[in-house]
């Protein structure tokens, strides 16, 4: 089981935790996290199971950065990274685009890259980051 | 804070909690067809050909976006899987270490021919000294300590147990005829 982590701006701000989020967003947001964790990864980063859940690696050109597919009357397009500080065992979330009309907000490649440059940050100082949620191996023992 | 600590508060508030079921059970339908699929061998187009569905069908019940699946749908992968289709409401506390336990392992299910309980009233008819054991065994099943048979046509008997604490898969017994 991977640990989901979450990407903090300069003032300790969390991407996910600090986002203003409608209800239904954040409820569908959090359990598509929660697969997250439990995703099977292959050899070549692709994520085979849950199907749909995350596009990539390689979204908007970006060849470490991962979409994740919410549906929605505005639809969320969370961008993430396997690791990047361990790629076995974590995901970070990096940046959060919204999707109106079949249209990203901000565009595509401008989210990615921006993902990308988080990427980086976290790479270089690891504190820019923190848990969603605490660590519960101790608690749900459950092998995969 | 866990994930469930977590889940637990942001419950409270009912659309939030619907949505997220709603999301859950259409991601674990989806993801526990192409569980079943793959753990029967079957392609997409195999699997439609059993259903008498279309394999762009399959596809799209594949996938944890989809949301407009019907129960009539379900009862014809059923048939094609040889499983039980059980629909039925629940409270949420009982909903919720579904939701956190969502894993490969947890979604796969053994077809009738194989199913345990089946397997075993074949199995114990053919060794008169197993007998004894049987309801020992289906008292095990029925306590949810044995998941699965390993081999249950096989001379003896060798079952994959789970621990009463844990619910982690804690090695194999073997229960010799």
């Amino acid at each position: 089981m991977r640990k989901i982590f979450e990407w903090l701006d300069a003032r300790g701000n969390g991407v996910i935790s600090d986002a203003r989020l409608q209800v239904q967003q954040r409820a569908k947001l959090d359990q598509k996290l929660g697969m997250l964790r439990r995703a099977e990864v292959d050899q070549f980063g692709r994520v085979n199971l849950p199907e749909g859940l995350l596009a990539g690696p390689g979204v908007y050109g970006q060849k470490w950065i991962y979409k994740l597919k919410l549906q929605g009357n505005v639809a969320l397009r969370p961008m993430l990274a396997l690791g990047p500080v361990d790629r076995e065992r974590e995901w970070t979330v990096l940046f959060v685009a919204e999707e109106r009309d079949r249209t990203l907000h901000p565009p595509g490649r401008i989210a990615a890259a921006e993902a990308e440059a988080r990427r980086q940050q976290v790479i270089t100082d690891p504190r820019r980051r923190r848990p969603l949620w605490e660590d519960e191996d101790d608690t749900n023992p459950e092998v995969d | 804070m866990t994930l469930i600590q977590k889940l637990i508060e942001r419950f409270g508030e009912f659309g939030y909690r619907h949505t997220y079921v709603d999301s859950a059970l259409d991601s674990f339908i989806a993801t526990q067809i192409k569980v079943l699929r793959e753990q029967r061998d079957l392609t997409q187009t195999e699997l439609a050909e059993l259903a008498s569905m279309k394999q762009s069908q399959i596809s799209r019940l594949e996938n944890i976006n989809n949301s407009s699946w019907k129960v009539g749908t379900l009862r014809k992968l059923a048939h094609a899987f040889d499983l039980a289709l059980v629909v039925r409401f629940e409270n949420f506390g009982r909903a919720l270490p579904d939701i956190d336990r969502f894993s490969r392992t947890y979604l796969q299910r053994d077809s009738f021919k194989d199913d345990p309980v089946f397997a075993l009233t074949a199995a114990t008819g053919n060794h008169q000294s197993s007998t004894i054991a049987a309801p020992e065994i289906q008292q095990a099943f029925a306590t949810g300590r044995i998941l699965r048979f390993v081999r249950p046509h096989a001379e003896h008997f060798e079952v994959t147990t789970q621990g009463t604490t844990g619910g982690s898969l804690i090695g194999q017994e073997a229960i010799a005829r």
